[in-house]
């Protein structure tokens, strides 16, 4: 399978998927349509994970803003991590500046409903 | 992220999402002090969407919420059971398409006597994407569920249950009827697990949600019950054979589905409190049946009846084996003569009948007097504030009298010294809008006296009717407790009765 890049726009967040295992999305999110944004993304990894998954997958979310849609998404996205997390090694960054309280609690939300994630918080100052 | 911010603060200021909480003036001064920490005023009016999702996702667990919000007023909102069905879903033939073409995405499991079958995360996911931002009135989670049960063409007595995200079904296999094993889930006596959870674990849970000032245990069973009883364990229809295999799982899962429409917990939870909530109320929950099964012999419902008099304690043969029917028996052991114990049910119900009539006029009345009272509270502040307002004017009145009768004496002045001067037709001008100043002055009052007038014909009727209504309400007070005296002396036979219909409805057809 190959790489998969989105580049940002204004309402939605930069997404980089290698098959060497790093995934980033950095950036805001409120796309007018979630579900349809985010469609390619959730299916290249669904394809990553079924057999074609490096030795260790670390992804790393910065994401400065997202809307309510978009927290559902996320929330299917994790859930999409958590379901592989058994028999793959997963890590997860979420990073947040310092001073984005909003982000650094978002962050502490997922880490507390998926509990079964090694999702780590960490503070970048700006 | 005003969404996150807004359910972080639900999920710590109102805890359990319910379906009879309500959102008061205190909290929506507390909610906007919280948010005012974070966001100002304009951000959060221009972002209103999202806090409108974030209370409609909070409750959805327990219905749908019609939401306003003013920025002089602040949020008000009110809960509202779902009013679709899962069956009559404009969504549900998608989502068993969605589970058909992704039957990869789900896990056959043998466990020892029960199959289990586990919904994996992406039919999940595509529902979600069908599901998200529906207009439909519909509790999304049981659609889900009944779509499973369409699409795997699951029995009614397979569960399904939701542990975290996963959907997990138990397939129950097949037994023979009258091997009535009790249902791990309710009411073993040698069990103490329900549903995985001791009864340490879901007794703090249980007190909680039936604390003082919450939801009353007596009025929910009553509901409960009230529900089985009109539906699926209606002893209008229902055979013996058919109550013995069939009650306890059908109260189980009326339990398990009222209490997660009322509160927001893990559904393997929920199914264990529903087994602990039976067996602590077992003799409650068997007397409402008893009590109702008494109604339709009353009735001389025939089916009733069949089913009455099926406990007879004799044996019966069913393939070579013999089975022992439970006996409806008085506290000496012995056998029920059942026309006098019909006869005795019958006439305690009579009286139960009549006093349940006289409490219901007495309650209209009570109503009425209420009504009364209160259009009585209403007319003397009214009557109060048009004295006022007669008071007041006539004062003005006496003012501007004097400020009119000097304009009056001037004006006769210049009509008998020049009539056709520039003077005389200026103050004949400024004595009409006098004039008329005063006749306004006046119709205030006039209009204010004849107000109190029929306020006061009307207080004369409103007086009358309320003495007839007391007088009627001392009536049935009387008669209401005439019949409660009845009731209770009939009690002393009756006792024993409901007794033993509660124990042969307890009770199981045994192998001899």
């Amino acid at each position: 399978m190959e790489s998969l890049k989105l580049e940002a726009t204004k309402y939605t967040p930069e997404i980089n998927l290698n098959t060497d295992g790093v995934i980033s999305l950095v950036g805001k999110s409120y796309p007018e349509n979630t579900f349809e944004f985010y469609a390619p993304m959730m299916e290249w990894l669904e394809s990553y994970f079924d057999g074609n998954a490096a030795d260790t997958t670390v992804i790393n979310m910065e994401i400065i803003y997202f809307n309510s849609s978009s927290s559902k998404l996320f929330f299917d996205f994790f859930d999409l991590l958590e379901e592989n997390a058994e028999e793959n090694t997963i890590e997860i960054n979420w990073i947040y500046d310092e001073e984005n309280e909003s982000a650094e609690e978002a962050g502490e939300d997922f880490i507390e409903d998926f509990e079964d994630l090694n999702i780590k918080l960490v503070s970048k100052s700006s | 992220m005003l969404y996150q911010y807004v359910k972080r603060y639900l999920k710590n200021s109102v805890g359990t999402a319910r379906i009879d909480f309500e959102w008061s003036s205190l909290d929506n001064i507390k909610f906007f002090a919280f948010m005012e920490k974070r966001y100002d005023l304009n951000e959060i009016s221009k972002e209103i969407s999202e806090v409108k999702v974030a209370f409609k996702d909070f409750f959805e667990p327990v219905g749908n919420i019609v939401f306003r919000y003013k920025e002089e007023s602040g949020i008000k909102f009110k809960i509202f059971p779902y009013r679709v069905e899962p069956q009559n879903s404009q969504h549900l033939n998608n989502i068993v398409k969605i589970i058909n073409n992704n039957r990869k995405q789900i896990k056959y499991l043998s466990q020892g006597d029960d199959d289990q079958i586990v919904i994996l995360g992406k039919i999940r996911r595509e529902v979600n994407k069908e599901l998200f931002d529906t207009p439909e009135s519909i509790n999304t989670k049981e659609l889900i569920k009944y779509a499973l049960r369409v699409a795997l063409d699951l029995n009614d007595k397979d569960i399904i249950t939701q542990l975290k995200r996963k959907y997990i079904i138990k397939i129950f296999k097949q037994g023979n009827v009258l091997d009535v094993e009790e249902e791990v889930l309710v009411t073993s006596k040698k069990d103490s697990n329900f549903n995985g959870y001791t009864a340490e674990q879901i007794e703090e849970t249980y007190k909680d949600i039936f604390k003082k000032g919450n939801a009353n245990i007596t009025y929910f069973l009553n509901s409960v019950m009230k529900h089985i009883l009109r539906n699926d364990l209606s002893f209008k229809t229902i055979d013996n054979k058919y109550y013995e295999a069939k009650s306890l799982r059908i109260i189980h899962k009326q339990i398990s589905k009222e209490l997660m429409d009322y509160i927001q917990l893990e559904d393997d939870y929920i199914l264990g409190i529903s087994g602990y909530i039976i067996r602590k109320h077992f003799s409650e929950i068997h007397k409402i049946m008893a009590i109702d099964l008494i109604k339709y012999v009353y009735e001389k419902d025939a089916n009733a009846n069949k089913f009455l008099l099926y406990y007879s304690g004799k044996t019966m043969l069913i393939d070579n084996k013999k089975y022992i029917i439970p006996s409806l028996v008085t506290k000496e052991g012995q056998q029920w003569n059942i026309s006098s114990l019909i006869g005795i049910c019958n006439s305690w119900m009579n009286i139960k009948i009549r006093k349940e009539s006289y409490e219901h006029k007495l309650s209209d009345t009570q109503k009425k007097i209420q009504e009364i009272n209160k259009r009585i509270l209403h007319i003397k502040p009214e009557r109060e504030a048009r004295e006022k307002t007669i008071k007041e004017t006539q004062k003005e009145i006496e003012t501007f009298s004097k400020t009119h009768n000097a304009l009056v004496a001037k004006f006769k002045q210049v009509e008998s010294s020049s009539l056709n001067s520039t003077e005389y037709f200026e103050l004949e001008k400024e004595l009409a809008i006098s004039n008329e100043h005063m006749q306004e002055l006046e119709g205030v009052v006039n209009e204010a006296k004849m107000s109190i007038k029929s306020m006061k014909d009307a207080n004369l009727t409103v007086y009358t009717e309320l003495e007839f209504l007391t007088e009627q309400k001392k009536q049935l007070l009387n008669d209401v407790k005439a019949q409660t005296q009845n009731i209770n002396s009939k009690n002393s036979q009756m006792d024993p009765i409901i007794e033993s219909i509660v124990k042969v409805l307890m009770a199981r057809t045994t192998l001899a």
